[in-house]
């Protein structure tokens, strides 16, 4: 489940692609959002980050792609991807497209405005209730989930370094 | 699929393989499958994704 509320907020360019309709991308968002049970395969739709978070998991000697290695591509590795992806692709907005660290400010019906590295945002919450002065990992238009305050940090830095 | 590129492997070593892209050679993982020499499959960003059917 934690890996498609990181890969979900992506799949609009798989929509755009042909890759997969738009209806599916609706339904898969809907059955995340009510915490259903994930359709066999469906974690294979987007096809690059399950293929990268198996290598991270195999390199690891883990079985199954757990928490740990989702956070390992997606909070640590992802931003190198998504320059590969675009040097290759350029058919999306890479800068939408990482995932940022940011502070809750105002909570709302279905969305949150959170402070990140880009400014002052609104953010869908279909995956995470949040509350104001929360971290939050944010993908594309979507809050995907809460850290704690050491995670956060972590992540903050990592991603200083590489910017 | 979203991957970016077709080719075929002309070699394995392990957990690589060296696939022929157009005219050039990559090296990508290819845990994620069963391939053999002569295989066509799709890469990206250093890793085999799905053979060519």
């Amino acid at each position: 489940m934690l890996f498609m509320k990181y890969a979900l907020p992506c799949a609009g360019t798989l929509v755009k692609r042909g890759n997969i309709t738009q209806e599916k991308l609706d339904d898969l968002l809907d059955i995340v959002k009510s915490g259903k049970p994930i359709p066999k395969d469906a974690e294979k739709i987007p096809a690059v980050a399950f293929a990268a978070c198996s290598l991270i998991a195999i390199d690891k000697g883990k079985k199954e792609i757990d928490e740990a290695v989702i956070h390992d591509y997606f909070l640590f590795n992802h931003d190198d991807m998504i320059d590969s992806r675009y040097e290759k692709m350029g058919d999306f907005d890479p800068v939408a497209c990482r995932t940022r660290v940011g502070s809750v400010l105002s909570v709302e019906l279905e969305k949150a405005r959170v402070l990140t590295d880009l400014g002052e945002r609104d953010f869908r919450t279909d995956f995470c209730d949040v509350d104001e002065n929360d971290n939050v990992v944010t993908h594309w238009n979507f809050v995907v989930e809460k850290l704690d305050k050491e995670m956060a940090e972590k992540v903050r830095k990592a991603k200083e370094v590489v910017e | 699929m979203c991957v970016t590129s077709q080719g075929k492997v002309i070699k394995i070593d392990g957990n690589r393989a060296i696939v022929e892209i157009g005219d050039k050679v990559e090296e990508v993982r290819i845990d994620l499958l069963k391939v053999s020499i002569g295989d066509r499959v799709y890469c990206t960003s250093g890793m085999a994704v799905e053979k060519v059917e």
